[in-house]
């Protein structure tokens, strides 16, 4: 009886992870066509509840871009000293970015995430690569991929980085 | 010597609360492969560091630590004593903020100026308790005037700051940590990124592992004041693990990685 209720806490212990992904054509900032990806994961924790994020932008060739999440909703800020925007955040940061279509990320369920994006990056002598970032543009429309699995002790699953040819990079 | 973007950027870490000795700790091996994990042939080199002051820890709580052995009934009861001692001893010598946490600051500060000295950018990435020590360490080198003059990156001994499980959100350590110091007037902007999970009681104070709501960590500190000179970014990130292994699970979580390149990359 014991092993059996310690099998059952060690079931109900278990997790799901969610990994969520959409790969996705676009120019970047210069007008080049990259392959980009935008992704996301999440965890149900049977008895502890869920947790998921944040979403990462990920881009062929330049450093990925992390959204953060408030009771706003999901948005993309940047430093200005990297960025060219419009839309003030604060005394640091353009808006450079927004999720339309989803205020949580948890609380997705099917469907394509559509985001906009309003700022271009500025090349100076600290950055290592030459950022490429993503065109600006009002309405990005993703196809999002839904991968699960369960486990007892692993953690979040993992989105493969896009590959940088070496003949593309700092073009 | 001004610190050369040029140059090979090094991310020097500072661990947390451990067991074990410094010869113990590798999270510059985790780091590094983090990082090469989520370059995605990006031709960026780098190198990593790990500044390791466990020793320095347990020779101060030594003589706990004897006592709780003695004081042990049994073989399996002296050594969880023992850690025991040996993981709320780091807390508290970091609380206390006694010679023995000066002594690690003071290291740290040599760790990170020897890189400044060699025109080396350094990148700081600290976890748990070794966030406490890095934030103190980094708002030093700004208030003095030999450093972080905003315009020049080049008199920054620290490019920018990374944390990752970091209690500087909880009460016992934000006494004397109510705000940042500023860089000045200028455009050039510091960059603190704080990750941390929603289950991971280090963070959140709750030791039973109750999800930590809010959005807000890190960016507590963020003042509407141009002079401040900072760009935080907290992150809540889904590590997929639950409670205590949330708070080690930071070193190879993709999502981790991605924002540490996304640092060292400018």
């Amino acid at each position: 009886m014991r092993i059996i209720l310690t099998l059952l806490v060690l079931l109900l212990s278990g997790c799901t992870h969610y990994l969520y992904q959409g790969d996705f054509s676009a120019n970047d900032a210069f007008g080049k066509e990259r392959q980009y990806r935008l992704y996301w994961t999440k965890t149900d924790k049977f008895l502890f509840g869920s947790s998921a994020g944040p979403l990462v932008l990920d881009i062929t060739c330049d450093a990925p871009k992390t959204f953060e999440e408030n009771e706003q909703g999901i948005f993309l800020r940047l430093p200005k000293d990297e960025f060219e925007g419009s839309e003030v955040a604060d005394p640091t940061a353009y808006y450079c970015g927004e999720v339309k279509n989803l205020q949580k990320l948890d609380s997705y369920s099917s469907g394509p995430i559509q985001f906009s994006i309003s700022c271009k990056p500025i090349v100076d002598e600290w950055a290592r690569i030459k950022p490429v970032f993503i065109a600006q543009s009002d309405d990005y429309q993703v196809d999002i991929k839904v991968v699960k699995d369960w486990s007892l002790f692993g953690g979040a699953l993992e989105s493969k980085r896009l590959d940088c040819l070496a003949n593309e990079a700092g073009q | 010597m001004p610190v050369n973007p040029n140059k090979k950027p090094v991310v020097l870490i500072v661990h947390g609360v451990q067991t074990g000795t410094d010869k113990d700790q590798n999270q510059d091996r985790q780091v590094k492969q983090l990082i090469n994990n989520r370059l995605g042939g990006l031709p960026l080199t780098f190198s990593t560091d790990l500044y390791r002051y466990e020793d320095i820890n347990d020779k101060a709580i030594a003589p706990a630590k004897q006592l709780m052995k003695l004081i042990g009934k049994t073989a399996v009861g002296k050594i969880l004593l023992s850690t025991t001692v040996d993981l709320v001893g780091d807390v508290v010598l970091n609380l206390q903020n006694g010679s023995t946490a000066q002594l690690i600051r003071d290291g740290l500060r040599q760790r990170i100026l020897k890189y400044y000295n060699a025109g080396n950018p350094c990148y700081l990435m600290a976890h748990s308790l070794g966030s406490i020590y890095a934030f103190d360490v980094l708002n030093e080198l700004i208030a003095e005037e030999a450093y972080f003059d905003r315009n020049n990156r080049g008199s920054w001994p620290v490019q920018g700051f990374l944390t990752i499980g970091s209690p500087i959100g909880l009460a016992m350590f934000r006494k004397g940590r109510t705000k940042i110091n500023n860089l000045g007037e200028g455009n050039r902007l510091f960059r603190w990124f704080n990750y941390w999970d929603r289950s991971d009681p280090v963070v959140s104070g709750d030791i039973f592992g109750k999800n930590l709501t809010g959005f807000d960590i890190a960016k507590k500190y963020q003042a509407n004041n141009p002079n401040q000179g900072w760009f935080i970014r907290d992150v809540a990130v889904d590590t997929g693990f639950h409670w205590l292994l949330s708070h080690t699970a930071y070193w190879s979580d993709a999502k981790v990685g991605d924002g540490l390149v996304d640092l060292i990359s400018r």
